[in-house]
């Protein structure tokens, strides 16, 4: 029987691998993987407790959130993209031209 | 029926907003190319019309849609500051743009839904509003400083921001989560009666999610140790944009914050408001000493921004009234000083081998256009804080906040440190007045850019002398 903890923790785990992906990862595509990575371990945590309250406004803010990691993802991508265009290169290691 | 005007009054703002957005939008593709600028122009024509339209008076409150989404004084006073700086950034923008090569219309378009994402985030009273108005606001942000496609720095200052921005939001929303699983809400005023029952107050859940939101909501106002995105953003971003976002952003977190601690959080005080005041002091003292080092003045200009959401973080904690309002003058004298000098700052030309905003660029400026040199003058020394200049009402309206509730410490830490933040205004006047040109600089002051610095250095001044019109206009401010 799979109880609310269950979840909660593997959106826990997700979340982590997320955070760490940003964090260690340099090549700009995976990190922003690792970013989706984070905002569905906060899918899951959402219809988690939504299931558990028996509630549907946790189910409402998902679709929220889908919404707005697809137009996040859009404009993302499009400054990757003008970017690599600039530089020939989406390393995150690379990209420091500036410095105080 | 009552029901449903109270719902279509609490959104009838940002409903005008969208379809004035909606409008720019189609006549951004009838102006001719060379006059984009007009699209700006009729941005703020919307704006003026929607600020007549739907100011509520004193004491009005308009709480619709189930009790998610409020319009009163606070959100009208917030509607106004990013008005406002929409208006100077759209005046200030027209000839650094064109010479830049990037006069579009998306500029200005893209800009004014930034202002509808902050609307929603002001009147927010559910944090699923607060979240889609937080996510309008900062996609357009990202766009914004990544607007010059064909600049390295700007693309970089884009992907910067759009990293550090995601990861920051999605903090935030894991904090949410929690926070719903343990109150079973998202409501602020249900979750303030939740956490005022006790049922909840040990909770783990809770403590952890609110410390996630409370991160979360820091990178957004670039609070130290969070602010490492903030320096290069503004220093990559092009100089109108990056005006526009040391201050409307910044003023919208404000606000929203205000809204979430003082409604949401006000039973669980004592959680937040120690860490905030650590993140106070870390903030401006830790802006403040970096701006000390800088040579590039735009870079410096970031540093101070960061110091000066300090400052706006004493009013947070010091959990009164007069906190919050301070907070709002603070947020409108920062618009006229900031942007005008962003607005200065871009028409600024070395021919010279150097950046044009490196410190050196300035020197000798004030015996070869001297009225450059005092606008820049004006607006350094009102951002330093000294008397009669707006921002010292500005400082002591927060640091008098901070009296009020007896955290006298803080208002002293506020103090030193604007003692300290002169040093380094007070360099570039001084290599604009005393030291010799070593680079050959060009600095005209077109039409556009003369409007912007003018209304600031007009405002500076008239806000230095006659405070009392704009206390006035944010005293009756409640949240």
């Amino acid at each position: 029987m799979l109880t609310l903890a269950h979840y909660l923790v593997l959106s826990a785990i997700i979340f982590s691998i997320g955070v760490a992906g940003v964090l260690i990862r340099r090549n700009l595509i995976v990190m922003f993987m690792s970013l989706e990575l984070m905002l569905n371990a906060v899918n899951i945590n959402l219809a988690a407790f939504s299931s558990y309250l028996q509630q549907m406004t946790g189910q409402i803010f998902i679709v929220f959130v889908m919404a707005v990691a697809a137009a996040e993802a859009a404009v993302g991508l499009a400054l990757f993209i003008s970017l690599f265009r600039n530089k020939q290169t989406i390393n995150a290691d690379e990209i420091n031209t500036m410095r105080g | 029926m009552q029901n449903f005007m109270m719902n279509l009054q609490s959104i009838f703002p940002e409903v005008l907003m969208t379809i004035f957005g909606l409008i720019l939008v189609v006549l951004d593709v009838m102006t001719k190319k060379e006059k984009k600028s007009m699209v700006g122009y009729f941005g703020i024509a919307f704006l003026l019309i929607t600020a007549l339209l739907t100011n509520p008076q004193v004491g009005g409150k308009y709480l619709g849609f189930n009790n998610m989404l409020m319009w009163d004084n606070f959100s009208y006073v917030f509607f106004v500051i990013f008005a406002l700086a929409y208006t100077l950034t759209t005046l200030g923008s027209v000839e650094y743009l064109k010479d830049k090569g990037i006069l579009k219309g998306e500029f200005y378009t893209i800009m004014f839904f930034s202002i509808l994402g902050m609307m929603f985030m002001v009147s927010a009273f559910d944090l699923t509003i607060f979240y889609v108005g937080l996510e309008t606001m900062a996609i357009a942000m990202y766009v914004l400083a990544g607007f010059n496609k064909n600049e390295m720095r700007s693309s970089e200052a884009g992907v910067k921001y759009f990293i550090i921005g995601a990861f920051s939001s999605a903090m935030l929303l894991f904090g949410m989560t929690y926070v719903y699983g343990a109150t079973g809400t998202l409501n602020y005023l249900q979750i303030s009666e939740v956490l005022k029952s006790g049922l909840v107050a040990d909770n783990m859940t809770v403590k952890i999610g609110l410390i996630l939101m409370l991160t979360g909501f820091a990178f957004k106002i670039s609070a130290v140790p969070f602010h490492m995105w903030a320096p290069d953003v503004y220093q990559g971003a092009p100089t109108p944009a990056a005006g526009f976002m040391t201050v409307a952003p910044k003023a919208a977190a404000f606000a929203a914050l205000i809204r979430f601690v003082y409604i949401a959080l006000e039973p669980a005080a004592g959680l937040w408001v120690p860490l905030f005041s650590i993140l106070a002091v870390l903030t401006m003292t830790y802006g403040n000493l970096v701006a000390l080092a800088q040579t590039n003045v735009k870079r410096m200009l970031a540093y101070s921004a960061i110091s000066h959401a300090g400052y706006m973080m004493i009013g947070l904690v010091a959990m009164n009234p007069e906190g919050y309002r301070a907070i709002a003058l603070y947020s409108l004298i920062y618009v006229f000083m900031n942007i005008g000098a962003f607005t200065l700052l871009g028409i600024l030309k070395n021919k010279g081998m150097v950046e044009d905003e490196r410190l050196e660029s300035f020197a000798g400026l004030a015996k070869k256009n001297p009225l450059y040199a005092l606008g820049m003058l004006i607006f350094m020394f009102s951002l330093a804080g000294i008397p009669p200049l707006a921002g010292f009402i500005g400082k002591f309206q927060i640091f008098m906040a901070a009296m009020k509730a007896d955290m006298i410490w803080l208002a002293v830490i506020g103090a030193l440190n604007s003692a300290l933040a002169c040093y380094y205004y007070m360099r570039v006047t001084i290599y604009m007045y005393f030291n010799e040109p070593e680079y050959e600089v060009e600095a005209t002051v077109g039409r556009s850019a003369f409007i912007t610095s003018f209304i600031g250095v007009v405002m500076v001044l008239f806000v230095g002398f006659f405070p009392t019109a704009f206390i006035n206009f944010v005293r009756h401010l409640l949240v």
